[in-house]
Order: C-alpha cells, then sequence, then structure tokens
C-alpha cells in the first residue's frame, strides 16, 4: 500500500519540477534592445513601428518591418507569418523572439491598439 | 439615461436586502424572511430585465447619446449584429452576467432555496457585488460623461460601429454561451460555502452536481466555439493560442471538470471531501480571477484580445480578495471537522483511474492559472515577463499520456475492488489501438509523443465505446460519461494530427496564372470581387486532379480598424481541410492610382497624360443633379510620335447628403478620371487619376496567400460534438433525478 503512495507522490514532485523547469525556461521578460543584442533566450521588445517600413517579401516570404524602441533607436524585425490586422493603427508593438545577426526574428507580435480608440472617433 | 441608472441602483438595493434576508432566515428560521428575500429578489430580477430590456431599446433606436451604443453599434449593422453589440463591451457582459445570475436564481429558489437559503445568499451578493461594478461603469453613461470634449445634449450621426471581427455569425451565439457558463460557477461555490458555514460536508454535492455538469458543459461549448471562430475567421491557421482570454475560460473548465469527478468519488465513497470543497471554492474564484485579468487591463502588453485598460482595477480586485478570503477562512476552519474516510485501496480500482484522471486535469489548470498570471507575479519582483506558448504545450503532453491512460483503463474497473476485469475486451481494445496506430504510422505518423497520444487516444474511443454501447442499451440516459470520454478521445486524435502534421506553403500569385503547390494542386489568383457588404474576396480557383474548385477568402479595407481585414477561406474534408489565408496584395500597373490637385488654369503631368484644368461648369448640361458642378479639362494622351487631345468634364454632386461624382474615361486611353473634391472658393479642385499602361505584359497584381492542410481536423470538431452530446446526456440525466 505504501509503495502506491510513494509512486504517487514521485510522479506528482517530477510533475511539479517538470512544470517549474519549465515555466522558468519559457519565461520571456520585457526587455530593452541593448539586454535583448545581448541575450540568447527568447525576450520581448516594446516599441512603435516606423511608418512605410512595413515590407512583405515575395521572394523570402517574410513580413519585415522597422521599429524604434523607446529610446528611439531603429531595429529591423523579420517575422515569418501573417502581418497583423491591425498593425497600422497600433499605438506600440511588441515583439517576441530573438535578436540575431542584426535583425529581431520575432515568434509572436502583440499588437497594442489605442485603448481611447472608439473615443476619439467621436466628431462634434 | 436616468432610468436606466435607477434600474441597476435599485437592482443593486433590492440584491443586498434580498442577501440580508436570506441570511436572516437561514439564522431565525423566520417565514417573513424569506417571504422578504423572495420579494426583494423579484424586484431585483424586474430591474435587470428591464435594464438589458432598455439597453436593447437603446441599441435597436440607435440612440447614439448613450456612450455604449455609440461605442459598439452603427447605423449599418444588421438586427443580428445589433443583438451582439450587447456583449461587446464590459458594462453589457456585466449585465448579461447579471442576466444569467438572476435565471439561476430562479431555478435555485424553486428547488432548494428554502432548505438552503445560504445557497441564495451567497448567489445574492455576487450579484450585488456586480451591480456595484455597473453603478460604477454604467451601460448607461452618456456620451458627454465619458467624454470631456463633447457638449450635452450632442447626438452623433453615427456610432463607432463594431469590430468587423465579431461581425461574424459564431459571434453571436458564442459570448452568451460563455457567459452562461462563467455566471453558473457561482452555484457551486455558494453550495461549498454554504456546507462550509453549515458543517455539514454530504448533502451539497448531490444538490450542486447538476450544475456543476451545467457549468461543465457550457464552458466547455464556450469554448470549443470560440476556437472553431478563431480558426474559420482570424486565418492564423489554429484554434487555439493559450491566450491569457481563452486560458481564463479554459482553467475554470478544468476545475468543474476535476470537481464533477470528484463528486462521483464523495457520493460513491465519501472521500475527497475536502478536496471538493476546495475546488468548488477554486472553479468561481478562477472565474473572478480570470476576470480580473483580461478586464483590468493589467496583461494588455501580453494579450492581443484582451478588453482595454479600464478603471476597475481596485473593484476588481477587490470582489477578487473579497470571495476568496471568505472562501479560504472557512475552508481552513472546515479542514479539521472535516471526516473523509480512507478510500482507493487498490491500485486497480476505479476511483484510483478516477483520481489520476483528476489529478491530471487539475495540474494542467493549475499551471495555466500559473502561467498566465505570471506578469502579476513577475511585474512585483522586477520586469514583468509572461510565459512563451511552449510552456502550455510541453507540460500538456505528459498530462495528456496520464488523462487517457486512466479514461483508458477506468471503464473496465470496478469501485472498491482492486481487481484487472475484463482482460478480453482490454485486450481487444489494445489490439484495434495498435491497428489504427499502424496504420497511421504508415500514412506518416512520425514523433513518438504523437505515437503514444494516438495508440492511448484509440485506445479510450474504443473501450469506452464498448462499456457505452453496453450500457445504452439497457440504460440510455446513463451513457453521457463514457460518450464525453470519447470525445475526448477523439478531439486528442484531431489535435494532434492537425497540428503536428500541419503543413504549408507561402505562394505569391500573379493575377491570371496557375502556381503550382507543393500539395500537389495548381493555385490561380483570378480577380478581387466586390461585395455589397464591402467585404471584398479574393477569389481563386484551386485546380485538383479530380476537379476543382473556388476559394474566396476576405480581403478588404475596414474603416474601423482602418486596416485591411483578412479571412481564411477553408476547404472542409473528413481527411483534411485545405486552408486558405491572404497575406497581401500588391497592386499592378493597372491599378495606378494618383491624386492630384490643381488651381485654375494649371497643368500637370502624370504618366503619359497631360491635364489641364481649364474652368468650373455650372449649371451646365445639367444631366446629373441640380447641384452638379464640372470641371473643364483639356488632357493629352502623349505618345510617342503622336499625341491626341481631349476634352474631359468630370462631375460631382451632392446627394443623400453624401458627395458623389462619376467617372470619366479619356477616350482611346486606359485611363479614367473623377473628381474627388472642389473647392469652388479657392478655385481648386482634386483629381483622382486611375488607369495604367496601354501594355498588356505590364506588371500584374499579385496575391501573397497561405495554403496549408490540417490532416483529420474533422476528428477535433467530431469529437468536440460527441463531448458536448456526453455532458448535455449527464446534465439531464442528473438533472431528472434530482426532481424525483
Amino acid at each position: 500500500m505504501k509503495v502506491k503512495y510513494i509512486v504517487g507522490i514521485l510522479i506528482i514532485v517530477g510533475f511539479v519540477a517538470f512544470a517549474a523547469i519549465n515555466l522558468s525556461k519559457s519565461l520571456t521578460p520585457y526587455v530593452s534592445l541593448d539586454d535583448a543584442k545581448k541575450s540568447t533566450k527568447i525576450v520581448q521588445v516594446k516599441g512603435q513601428r516606423v511608418v512605410g517600413s512595413e515590407n512583405f517579401d515575395v521572394e523570402k516570404k517574410v513580413f519585415t518591418f522597422k521599429m524604434a524602441d523607446d529610446k528611439g533607436e531603429q531595429f529591423e524585425v523579420i517575422y515569418h507569418g501573417v502581418k497583423p490586422a491591425n498593425l497600422e493603427q497600433a499605438e506600440e508593438i511588441v515583439v517576441i523572439g530573438r535578436y540575431v545577426q542584426g535583425h529581431f526574428e520575432a515568434e509572436q507580435l502583440l499588437v497594442k491598439c489605442p485603448s481611447k480608440y472608439q473615443a476619439e472617433g467621436v466628431e462634434i | 439615461m436616468i432610468s436606466g441608472i435607477f434600474a441597476v441602483s435599485l437592482a443593486f438595493v433590492a440584491a443586498s436586502v434580498s442577501a440580508a434576508a436570506f441570511w436572516l432566515f437561514y439564522r431565525d428560521e423566520d417565514e417573513r424572511y424569506l417571504n422578504l428575500a423572495h420579494r426583494s429578489f423579484a424586484v431585483m430580477g424586474a430591474a435587470v430585465t428591464f435594464a438589458v430590456v432598455l439597453l436593447y431599446y437603446h441599441i435597436f433606436n440607435h440612440n447614439f447619446q448613450l456612450n455604449y451604443v455609440y461605442s459598439y453599434t452603427s447605423l449599418q449593422l444588421s438586427a443580428y449584429y445589433l443583438i451582439s453589440t450587447f456583449w461587446a463591451g464590459q458594462e453589457g457582459t456585466f449585465l448579461l452576467w447579471l442576466l444569467f445570475g438572476t435565471l439561476f436564481g430562479i431555478a435555485l429558489i424553486r428547488s432548494t432555496s428554502r432548505r438552503e437559503p445560504l445557497v441564495m445568499f451567497f448567489v445574492m451578493l455576487v450579484q450585488a457585488f456586480i451591480l456595484l461594478i455597473l453603478l460604477k461603469k454604467s451601460p448607461f453613461a452618456m456620451i458627454w460623461h465619458t467624454h470631456a470634449e463633447v457638449p450635452v445634449g450632442f447626438m452623433p450621426q453615427d456610432g463607432a460601429s463594431l469590430n468587423p471581427l465579431l461581425q461574424n455569425p459564431w459571434m453571436i451565439i458564442h459570448p452568451p454561451i460563455m457567459f452562461v457558463g462563467y455566471s453558473s460557477t457561482v452555484i457551486a461555490f455558494a453550495f461549498a460555502m454554504n456546507a462550509m458555514v453549515k458543517k455539514q460536508f454530504a448533502q451539497w454535492v448531490i444538490d450542486a452536481r447538476p450544475w456543476v455538469i451545467f457549468s461543465t458543459l457550457f464552458l466547455g461549448t464556450g469554448i470549443i466555439m470560440g476556437g472553431y471562430w478563431s480558426y474559420v475567421t482570424l486565418g492564423w491557421g489554429g484554434y487555439w493560442a493559450w491566450d491569457p482570454v481563452e486560458n481564463a475560460s479554459f482553467v475554470p473548465w478544468l476545475f468543474m471538470a476535476v470537481l464533477l469527478h470528484g463528486i462521483i468519488i464523495q457520493i460513491r465513497q465519501n472521500g475527497l471531501v475536502r478536496t471538493n470543497l476546495f475546488l468548488g471554492g477554486l472553479g468561481f474564484i478562477s472565474v473572478l480571477w480570470g476576470s480580473f485579468l483580461t478586464r483590468s487591463g493589467v496583461l494588455s502588453d501580453f494579450s492581443v484580445h484582451s478588453f482595454a485598460a479600464s478603471d476597475l482595477n481596485l473593484y476588481l480586485i477587490t470582489f477578487v480578495a473579497l470571495f476568496s478570503g471568505m472562501f479560504l477562512y472557512y475552508f481552513i476552519i472546515s479542514l479539521n471537522l472535516v471526516k473523509s474516510p480512507k478510500f482507493a485501496e487498490g491500485i486497480f480500482s476505479r476511483e484510483t483511474f478516477i483520481l489520476i484522471g483528476m489529478m491530471s486535469l487539475l495540474f494542467t489548470g493549475i499551471m495555466v492559472f500559473i502561467g498566465t498570471s505570471s506578469p502579476i507575479y513577475t511585474g512585483l519582483i522586477g520586469e514583468p515577463a509572461n510565459v512563451s506558448i511552449d510552456f502550455y504545450n510541453t507540460i500538456s503532453i505528459p498530462v495528456a499520456i496520464f488523462m487517457l491512460f486512466s479514461m483508458a483503463i477506468a471503464p473496465v474497473l470496478v469501485w472498491k475492488v482492486s481487481e484487472l476485469r475484463e482482460k478480453t475486451t482490454l485486450m481487444i481494445a489494445g489490439i484495434i489501438s495498435l491497428l489504427i496506430t499502424v496504420i497511421g504510422v504508415i500514412l506518416g505518423l512520425m514523433k513518438p509523443v504523437s505515437i503514444i497520444l494516438v495508440f492511448l487516444s484509440s485506445f479510450v474511443v474504443i473501450i469506452n465505446g464498448i462499456v457505452a454501447y453496453r450500457l445504452i442499451r439497457k440504460f440510455p440516459a446513463k451513457g453521457g460519461a463514457y460518450l464525453s470520454h470519447i470525445g475526448v478521445g477523439f478531439m486528442v486524435i484531431g489535435i494532434i494530427t492537425s497540428s503536428m502534421y500541419n503543413e504549408s506553403e507561402k505562394i505569391t500569385l500573379p493575377a491570371g496564372q496557375f502556381q503550382p503547390t507543393k500539395f500537389g494542386y495548381d493555385i490561380q489568383f483570378v480577380s478581387f470581387e466586390e461585395r455589397a457588404d464591402g467585404k471584398d474576396r479574393a477569389k481563386m480557383i484551386v485546380k485538383k486532379q479530380n476537379g476543382s474548385y473556388e476559394a474566396d477568402p476576405q480581403f478588404y479595407f475596414s474603416e474601423y480598424t482602418q486596416s485591411y481585414m483578412l479571412s481564411p477561406h477553408v476547404k472542409v474534408g473528413i481527411s483534411k481541410d485545405i486552408y486558405i489565408s491572404p497575406i497581401s496584395f500588391m497592386p499592378g500597373q493597372s491599378r495606378h492610382r494618383h491624386q492630384l490637385e490643381f488651381t485654375k488654369s494649371e497643368t500637370k503631368e502624370i504618366d503619359e497624360l497631360r491635364i489641364t484644368f481649364n474652368r468650373f461648369m455650372v449649371g451646365e448640361h445639367m444631366d446629373q443633379s441640380p447641384m452638379a458642378v464640372k470641371a473643364d479639362l483639356t488632357v493629352t494622351f502623349m505618345q510617342e510620335n503622336d499625341s491626341k487631345e481631349y476634352s474631359v468634364q468630370p462631375a460631382i454632386w451632392m446627394e443623400d447628403g453624401k458627395l458623389q461624382g462619376n467617372e470619366v474615361r479619356v477616350p482611346e486611353t486606359p485611363y479614367k478620371i473623377h473628381l474627388e473634391s472642389i473647392d469652388a472658393n479657392e478655385g481648386r479642385i482634386m483629381l483622382v487619376v486611375e488607369g495604367g499602361s496601354h501594355q498588356e505584359d505590364g506588371p500584374k497584381d499579385v496575391l501573397s496567400i497561405e495554403v496549408s492542410e490540417k490532416p483529420l481536423i474533422s476528428i477535433l470538431w467530431f469529437g468536440c460534438i460527441v463531448l458536448i452530446t456526453g455532458l448535455t446526456i449527464s446534465w439531464v440525466d442528473r438533472s431528472r433525478k434530482k426532481k424525483s
């Protein structure tokens, strides 16, 4: 009978350890562009898009655009996916990925739209 | 709107009085208190219903003076989408929550409120709290209350309208179902609280059981519908993204499902008493916590589609803290009072395997809860960080193995006795599952994880199928649980095949040409098809060996979001879906469009045209409308050795309060000209010149798309339907039994 409990507890401990390791591994902090350049982990960087820099590369089939971080430093973002529909209105963009070889390789784009968007639509 | 705010205030007072009266009835058992409780409940119900009707009245009458109506509706929306604007904003969803809370209250009053008045006390307490939030953030606020720059009494011409992504049939039905699920978790909470206050820990699980099944059913159905909506409209190719908003509904679903199984063990074996009390509270508290995460704006940096930041933080966090604190207080007191006998003595007893399944689900729920909340606690010690999707996917796999394993073995086991019975049934199921897996491997199943999961899922489907078949022949109403597990088995197979073996290719399509894909069929982009509702579609032909079909994903510019809206085309098939989503569009030469401003007598050159604006023509040749103004232009079409001069006169006029213009073709050329606007005082016009090169081989329109194949995704949706059916059967069965 005791064997069963020991096995059970071992499995639970194993699961918790497994989850804890994965959790700490996959935590992606917000960092500055400078830190992103140094880091080899997946990070997220917040910034603004550079208007008019969006381009869908037909040959490479990637979406690229330029972003400026909080200090105004510009960097190129490469995203292997579909351009988010509301990118043009984005007040802020969060790119999640790695900085490699002079550009940011984004795995995910989060587009933060103005929260007061509808309020500003009032015409008087 | 005074009457609306009055209704919400009245409902708040009535809910508070009703809660107090239910509590007094519990303490003194005086009939008069129960009467008062029921009457004030009726007042609250009437006031909430009035508020709902009133908001709809304003929505359908386009009273844009109401901030809510202005913010989410417009004159163009059809009646169906006007219905769904009710839950487009936070205020409306809280009102919806209240409405469902009221309906549950009616059901509880009719069944258990006399015997268990405290249950209604807790339900009314929650109602009162939500009403308090609605007093702070009222759906009946006028536009000048929320926007300081708007003068009092101002009536906007039109509303800001509903986000086009939400203008989808699924969005009419998905949110209310989700909210039925959310709001119903309060009932299990109330029953658990009631049990702890009264220190009677046995009866509540019997009373709460149909409600727990009900919550599981509606949360599950809502989540599945949301996933299906995401798959068919958003165009990123998936149905689940572990986004905070999704997780906020997934976690309570898992907790309610665990409680559902815990209740079975408590009723059968008197075990898991403390666990069930805890789960009863956990489901509702996770709903509150999820509401806080998604509605307060704390995650707006981490989610694509949380509600925008709001000023409700303090209210919401108080809401969470108050109810969690109350619950934990009673739970800790109850811990020592509960006598929970030993159970699950043998390894091969049914309860042991149910326990394994429960622990798998509970573990997933807690991990998703911790993962989704990570920006909160990491924010306390440093820069807020969230977890990547990999975390959820990685932990799901071992959990899924344990869960499937428990569902595969449990049906052949019996209660209390540790004995592996029906070895032949197990053998048969094992052999068939092995065969299915081998066929899967032959068809391309490669990754070890997917092979294990497909084998276990097949096992689950077959063994539950055999047991359900035997059972349903004798007791048709008893098959719900087995059917639900069959559904889960199918779902896992569908998830594995469609996500792990999803293949996609990005291709660019110059208009008119067939382009090959790696899937063996050719795709041609024909042209854009303009639609009356403004949702234009990119028309394509997909040519396969055995016939062809037309695909027409949506691709249009939305005024609302000021950007291009994309929606995929899904060719549904039993063996696979072909999923085409547009990525981008580059207009070729033929679509060139130039905007030019002219003052009187000015000459400008564009492409092969030289245009001179001579003068306005007012009151001459009034064929369009008495109000029309024409611009007299001289246009020279410049060829290398031959130039021709034309006189062109585009017109502009007012019609129904809008500027209208006609498009005039420059004769014998591919150019068209129309007047965009005029300024008669300054003598200026704005011209739009469209058209392009004469040459046939000029650059063409180019559409980029992503084509993907989702193998056996049909099995996922089929599994979903089976799961929902199973839960419905169980719910009907358990509610019916309760009445007798």
